[in-house]
């Protein structure tokens, strides 16, 4: 479980003042909820990790976006950010998020049983697992 | 109906242990109360008035004897021995202690039930209409769609936190008994040109604050691509729908100030891109799920038939007839409604001895089949007409064979004010008054088909904009008063109720539904025109005068 152990970048640099400068090559960009995706997906390539605010625990939108990015193809890593809690760290993973920073208060060391506490997806997602239905396991 | 695989049942029972986790590390203080409250809602838990109310699912409307024996036994043991069916099939407890509620869900996970999504900001529970597979008017027949969605929207990795609360509603008939239209996606199956089975997609329907009926965004999806597109609605959403304020969080405010073109190319162009992926479902996994939901082993025509039962000279049983039990696809069947609308209890309440009688009567009558309404009745979906006799006599000693289906007193009401922190308004004193105001059976049924649907307040769990009497309980200056609407339908074309005029006190409430009948039946013609239709046909003038006197009095 390396979620949590990948070496923070040594520049972060926020998304408005990257595309301002023209989105070169960075270490790290941090992009909001609220970000316009069609317009971060082709230039994502570009930095070696992107940084997705949660601005409340409760703000979805991070999900739809890592999700995004992965399809897209972005291999670099995707790093959850903000209001960040170890009950959502399962779903995130999921979806796309290779490293995670908890907020304050968070018990750590839960995360691996909580990873490991449903097994069972119905769904696909960035997790390239396939819907329940192309296993053979649900017959 | 639908039997767990393994993986199913590895799944319900996964769940269950992470709630339990969840809230023992709650209890310890280890989550924050906020943040406690969203994980407990996702999986159907509120803290009311009075205690926590937990609501358990009952997909699309289907439950087992065995089933519903289950939620008899949490009622006793966890409860005080009732039940509340809600306006979405499902059922509540209203009553639990908080650090029992993972042995209830333990409990009902052994009888594949659970409470996954009946609440929260996530995907809610689907519904459907209740006489799928037996109905005349079916094209084909929802469930096994509603359990591929429940499948795919249960745990969905990127759709757990949404703006706000989401339902789905899917119906296969050509008879809206399941308020497709006013859902934030509604799906009714059709048949193209062609004659292939797909979905017409409607999306932005709902009631609450700002009702709206939901708009066709797609004529006809092929049933393959049903997972695919519900996901690029559901992507579309999640990334645009506000969150900055809850009241303009559904998805019909995003439908409206986007439009309806901008927001369907939207949802086209994400879905053209996943369409082909592995969400396009494969022949042999719809095929899995359908085998599920055949058709019973039905008794041949002469042996379910009998004309002496269908004849028998008892009035009573003769009301119940012609009322509560209606036409069956299988000749030699019949479909018997079961109102849960008791004069002395709230509209969807039952007992526990219900449960258990009506659990026993589905499995000598109907293959252990029971299903909810969203008119809060439940339905026998297989009853021979050999049995109808015998199963009258059963439903009354449970008294659960009230002929009052479809009349003005089958009437729909959230539980108010008595048990909803959310509430304005109560509602239940309302039901009990009209029950007393309106006990004559054959006065009911001169009224013919009136659906009167009462909320406590505008949240509108209790429909009653779509209702063609629609109550709604609000506070103002410490009184609680009663907005009245007419005209609203949840029929094939939903329609919302206009404001009949400034709101009612409670002491007056059952005196204007009195005037309001008497001027129906003053100004129709003959019985054959509905109050529905009076009120289309007249508009609400002559409502408005017979309640408040001169017009200009009638101002909101």
């Amino acid at each position: 479980m390396d979620l949590l152990n990948k070496a923070q970048p040594k520049q972060v640099i926020a998304y408005a003042d990257w595309l301002a400068a023209g989105a070169p090559a960075v270490a790290a960009v941090k992009v909001e909820a609220d970000v316009n995706v069609p317009e971060l997906l082709p230039l994502a390539s570009g930095c070696t990790e992107i940084q997705i605010e949660f601005p409340v625990f409760a703000d979805g939108r991070g999900f739809s976006i890592a999700r995004l990015l992965r399809r897209e193809g972005y291999t670099g890593i995707i790093r959850a950010v903000g209001d960040v809690a170890v009950d959502r760290v399962a779903f995130m993973q999921r979806v796309g998020f290779d490293a995670i920073d908890l907020k304050e208060g968070q018990q750590a060391d839960l995360i691996p049983q909580l990873i490991e506490r449903v097994q069972i997806h119905y769904q696909t997602s960035s997790d390239g697992a396939g819907p329940i239905y192309t296993a053979t396991q649900n017959s | 109906m639908y039997a767990y695989s393994t993986v199913d049942q590895q799944l319900v029972n996964e769940r269950v242990a992470q709630f339990r986790d969840q809230t023992q590390r709650f209890l310890k203080g280890e989550i924050a109360d906020d943040e406690y409250r969203m994980l407990r809602l996702m999986n159907g838990i509120y803290i009311q008035r009075h205690a926590p109310m937990l609501r358990v699912a009952v997909p699309y409307g289907q439950m087992s004897s065995q089933q519903l024996r289950a939620l008899a036994e949490v009622s006793r043991t966890y409860d005080k021995g009732y039940g509340h069916f809600t306006t979405r099939q499902n059922i509540q407890f209203n009553w639990p202690e908080l650090a029992r509620i993972p042995d209830i869900l333990a409990d009902l996970a052994q009888v594949q039930m659970h409470a996954i999504q009946t609440s929260g900001a996530c995907i809610r529970s689907i519904t459907s209409d209740p006489l799928a597979g037996v109905s005349t008017d079916e094209i084909a027949d929802s469930r096994p769609w509603c359990e591929i969605i429940r499948q795919w929207s249960s745990l969905h990795p990127e759709f757990a936190y949404l703006p706000r609360k989401f339902k789905i509603a899917v119906t296969g008939a050509k008879a809206d008994r399941a308020a497709v239209q006013v859902h934030d996606i509604g799906l009714r199956l059709v048949h193209n040109f062609q004659g292939d089975l797909g979905f017409e997609v409607l999306v932005g329907g709902g009631l609450g604050r700002t009702p709206m009926i939901g708009q066709v965004i797609r004529e006809f999806l092929p049933t393959e691509h049903l997972l695919s597109y519900l996901e690029a609605i559901l992507r579309i959403y999640n990334l645009h729908g506000r969150r900055d304020n809850k009241y303009k969080a559904r998805i019909k405010i995003l439908l409206k100030s986007m439009g309806l073109e901008d927001f369907t190319q939207q949802v086209e162009a994400e879905w053209q891109v996943i369409k082909h992926s592995d969400l396009q479902l494969p022949a042999e996994e719809i095929a899995r799920v359908s085998q599920h939901f055949g058709k019973p082993a039905y008794l041949s025509l002469a042996q379910a038939s009998c004309d002496k039962v269908v004849s028998v000279a008892d009035q009573e049983y003769q009301r119940w007839l012609q009322h509560n039990v209606l036409t069956h696809q299988q000749p030699g069947y019949r479909i018997v409604m079961v109102p849960l609308k008791n004069p002395m209890s709230p509209p969807g309440d039952i007992s526990h001895q219900q449960m258990d009688g009506l659990a026993d009567l589905a499995e000598q009558f109907s293959f252990g089949n029971i299903r909810s309404t969203h008119d809060q009745n439940l339905v026998l979906a297989h009853v021979a007409e050999k049995d109808l006799y015998a199963l009258w006599q059963g439903l009354t000693e449970l008294s659960l064979a009230r002929a009052n289906h479809g009349t003005l007193t089958d009437m729909i009401n959230c539980p108010g004010l008595d048990y909803c922190s959310l509430a304005n308004a109560e509602t239940l004193v309302l039901s009990r008054g009209i029950n007393q105001a309106f006990d004559d059976l054959d006065y009911l049924y001169d009224l013919g088909p009136i659906e009167l649907k009462i909320s406590g307040c505008i949240n509108a769990c209790g429909h009653h904009h779509i209702g063609h009497i629609g109550i709604l309980g609000v506070e103002k200056a410490g009184q609680q008063v009663y907005q009245f609407t007419l005209g609203g339908s949840d029929s094939e074309a939903a329609r919302l109720g206009k404001t009949l005029g400034r709101s009612i006190p409670q002491d007056q409430v059952v005196a204007t539904i009195n005037t309001l009948l008497t001027t129906y039946l003053s100004l129709r013609h003959g019985i054959g025109e509905s109050f529905s239709e009076v009120v289309n046909r007249l508009g609400l003038q002559p409502f408005k005068e017979a309640v408040y006197g001169s017009a200009k009095q009638s101002a909101a």
